[in-house]
């Protein structure tokens, strides 16, 4: 298993970053808020803490507490769908790993985590074609933006058992990742031929942050779990091109989640994340008048799950649930935006309900955004279905 | 098994999410910053030029593979051509009357033929005109002979006692209208024996013109001899003398180095541009047409999409109008330490202009000739950082010396960008 785990992980770490056009609400602030909730969390409510069960999210560390076997948890995210921009519209897609996380027991009660997953996603593309007078010539233009790129979490964890229903987390990493923003202009046709513009500007982002978390189980049917984390300031380093450096505030988070037994084989959950400590309106300090604001925003959701379908040593679960989150970015003449997205899915678990040998789930979600409303425009709107998918492979 | 599994199961996912997506058509009035703009600026010769010169000296007429014969062409140009062929023999073997050869060392040159095919498409003839041959009567050397100079080397200059070569009284004249595709002078004894009896540094033929106004674009010619032999001296036998050098010898001629555009001729002219050397700091405006102030920019902060040098075509000196189109290819110069400027090898083709016609240098015409150097012109202005930047352009037309005639150009060259500039893009 050891060597399956440790190829796994590779191949997640390496590719955990965002991959490919997203959301145009990605050209806002700092992108799209991705939550690092594998496909059982997203079929939940998206929260991703507070879940009975196995969960690949870290954002409570006190999550992983009382962890039987060493493991590793991975998912990937596609998504497609139609973005419509003041009455015009065209289709949008690509995928993301969302998160993997590494589950390491030492002894009996403390359990070491490795999680690295989505935090805000700045992956988007436009094109635009028009005709441009130069001169006396006409030539036609073909511009791309092209911004590839985002913020992840990297963190280290350890959740301590304190008692059978008491656990503690605490967690600390960075913020990482990295933006690449491509201006380019061809000129198609034009004769004679012209040389093409191409500008690419790239930054590096870091940032640190800590958590503390805490998981209690007053009964063994309803968990309860919480955490705070708390960011630093993140520095977006000119790493090539005429990019400038800057920093940014984070905001801090705080995240509840909770779950319990309705009947044998059925599950709620229901949670809550709460963004606080970010200033009203930002200033770029490229910019010399603010044009970004940032709001402390909610994320909420939650669902029902089935396990009672079974097949020897095989568990089927079946879930259903739904999410709504704030934006957090938007700019001062424009309205904030707002997602929902509701979904269901399955998965199969191969061992016992609370220890698996190995699960494979899978998430299918119909969502929208909106937002970003000026007072002479509709704003924009994206419609998606968002497809998650996740494996894990335990130990014995 | 069960691990391999789903490690198979994520690389597949994996592999079905790294497809790439393209971007969207809709959303452009989203983004603030990365707005491009593309203008056009066109600078000045003193704007962007350090060194505008033109020097001759990269071809001549002895290695032009043609010659030319003038008469007061442009109003000022005298040519005449020289060739020197193989020295007739002094000895022939010859078939006798009773049958069998002998050689004969008592040879009579009683004339000949020569012939000299010309090149119609590129000869120019007001009427008709006479075309005279001439045997020369002083040594002179073909590769270096000159209007004034019958040998000018470096160790050895020596001036013809007749300017335009010294030469015999005309020895066959023959009148030539435009259309004619030879020429064929047949001479007498006199001539023949001139050349006969001419030292292997005397010998040679002269072709001048006479008459009208023309300039004569010989491709090539042929020499036929006739001789008695003394054993049979009723017999005239024909002898073909094959060519062994020829040049061209002509007035005015001109200072080698000039302070206008050149390009061609069969001197071989080219022109070498330097570039100003803090062109990239240069500072244009970029505003649109109707308010240019609006907007400046950086030269170097801009990305180049096309660099066009823009030439005025000019009369050349007198003489030396192309009779049929001028090419011009644009190179960057080699400019290694302690070479002159002379010598400074040519390297890469950055530009080559659509052929120009002879008319374009006729004085009246507003035509530009357009030479794109937007290759070299990218380094310069930091727009391609893969290329090695050279300042030095040089303008030439191929062949060097393919040509008599030169194309010349206005001494105020100028430069059309078309750049492109982009807001600054912001992070967020």
């Amino acid at each position: 298993m050891t060597r399956h785990a440790l190829l796994l992980a590779i191949l997640m770490v390496v590719s955990a970053a965002p991959v490919a056009a997203q959301s145009l609400l990605g050209t806002r602030g700092l992108g799209v808020p991705v939550a690092p909730v594998d496909a059982r969390g997203r079929a939940l409510g998206g929260i991703g803490v507070g879940l009975l069960g196995t969960s690949a999210s870290f954002l409570n560390p006190a999550d992983a507490a009382g962890a039987p076997r060493k493991g590793v948890l991975a998912a990937v995210q596609p998504i497609t769908g139609t973005v419509a921009v003041n009455g015009a519209s065209d289709a949008f897609g690509g995928a993301r790993f969302p998160v993997m996380n590494v589950l390491y027991p030492i002894g009996t009660r403390l359990v070491a985590t490795a999680g690295y997953g989505g935090f805000l996603d700045q992956s988007w593309a436009i094109s635009t074609e028009g005709r441009i007078v130069v001169g006396a010539d006409t030539l036609t233009t073909s511009d791309v933006l092209d911004s590839r790129g985002g913020i992840a979490r990297l963190q280290l964890g350890l959740a301590y058992t304190l008692t059978p229903a008491l656990a503690v987390g605490l967690g600390g990493g960075v913020y990482t990742g990295g933006l690449e923003r491509r201006v380019a202009r061809g000129f198609p046709g034009a004769e004679p031929p012209l040389q093409g513009y191409d500008e690419r500007f790239r930054w590096d982002y870091l940032a640190p942050h800590a958590t503390l978390g805490v998981r209690w189980d007053p009964d063994p049917a309803l968990r309860v779990s919480a955490a705070v984390t708390l960011s630093g300031e993140l520095s977006a380093d000119s790493a090539g091109g005429p990019a400038r450096s800057a920093t940014f505030d984070l905001p801090h988070r705080a995240v509840v989640g909770a779950s319990a037994m309705l009947g044998p084989d059925l599950m709620a959950a229901l949670g809550a994340e709460r963004t606080f400590g970010v200033a009203a309106t930002r200033t770029d300090p490229s910019q010399e008048t603010a044009t970004v604001t940032e709001r402390e925003t909610w994320r909420l959701g939650g669902g029902l799950e089935y396990t009672g379908v079974r097949r020897g040593a095989r568990t089927y679960p079946l879930r259903l649930g739904g999410s709504w989150l704030q934006l957090p970015f938007h700019r001062v003449d424009e309205g904030p935006a707002t997602e929902w997205a509701f979904g269901g899915g399955g998965g199969f678990r191969f061992g016992e309900a609370s220890a698996p040998l190995a699960l494979a789930d899978l998430t299918v979600e119909r969502g929208r955004r909106s937002g970003l409303a000026t007072a002479n425009a509709s704003g924009l709107s994206e419609s998606f279905w968002r497809f998650t998918f996740a494996v894990a492979v335990f130990g014995q | 098994m069960r691990g391999t599994l789903a490690v198979a199961l994520v690389l597949a996912l994996a592999a079905a999410a790294c497809t790439e997506e393209g971007p969207t058509a809709v959303g452009g009035g989203l983004v603030k910053g990365g707005e491009l703009r593309t203008f056009e600026v066109v600078l000045e010769a003193g704007q962007f030029l350090a060194l505008d010169t033109a020097i001759a000296g990269y071809a001549g007429p002895a290695g032009a593979g043609y010659q030319v014969v003038a008469n007061a062409f442009g109003g000022a140009l005298q040519a005449h051509s020289l060739t020197r062929f193989v020295s007739l023999p002094d000895s022939q073997q010859v078939v006798q009357a009773g049958g069998g050869m002998a050689w004969d060392r008592n040879l009579t040159f009683v004339g000949g033929q020569l012939t000299a095919v010309v090149d119609t498409l590129r000869s120019v003839v007001e009427g008709e005109v006479e075309v005279h041959l001439h045997a020369v009567r002083q040594a002179w050397d073909p590769g270096s002979a000159t209007w004034t100079h019958a040998v000018d080397t470096a160790s050895v200059r020596t001036l013809w006692e007749q300017p335009g070569g010294t030469r015999t009284a005309s020895g066959s004249t023959l009148a030539w209208a435009a259309g004619q595709d030879s020429l064929l002078l047949v001479f007498d004894s006199a001539t023949a024996a001139a050349l006969a009896e001419a030292s292997d540094d005397e010998q040679g033929l002269l072709l001048s013109m006479m008459g009208g106004q023309g300039r004569l674009r010989i491709r090539n010619m042929s020499l036929h001899v006739d001789f008695r032999p003394s054993t049979r001296p009723d017999t005239v036998i024909r002898m073909l003398v094959p060519v062994t050098r020829r040049t061209s010898v002509y007035t005015p001629q001109l200072a080698e180095r000039a302070g206008t555009p050149r390009v061609g001729g069969v001197e071989g002219w080219r022109t070498f541009l330097r570039m100003a050397p803090t062109l990239e700091d240069l500072v244009v405006p970029c505003g649109p047409s109707g308010d240019p102030g609006s907007c400046t920019v950086r030269l170097g902060d801009a990305v180049l999409n096309r660099a066009e040098l823009l030439l005025e075509p000019v009369p050349p000196p007198a003489g030396y109008a192309p009779t049929d189109s001028v090419a011009l290819t644009a190179t960057t110069v080699l400019r290694p330490a302690f070479v002159p400027l002379e010598r400074s090898p040519l390297a890469q083709v950055v530009g080559i202009a659509d052929a120009i016609p002879a008319s374009a240098f006729g004085g009246d015409s507003e035509a530009t000739v357009v030479v794109d150097v937007t290759g070299f012109m990218r380094p310069l202005l930091g727009s391609d950082a893969q290329a090695a930047a050279s300042d030095w352009l040089a303008l030439f037309s191929p062949p060097d010396g393919g040509r008599f005639g030169m194309g010349a150009f206005s001494g105020a060259p100028r430069l059309r960008l078309v750049l492109t500039v982009a807001t600054e893009v912001q992070l967020r």
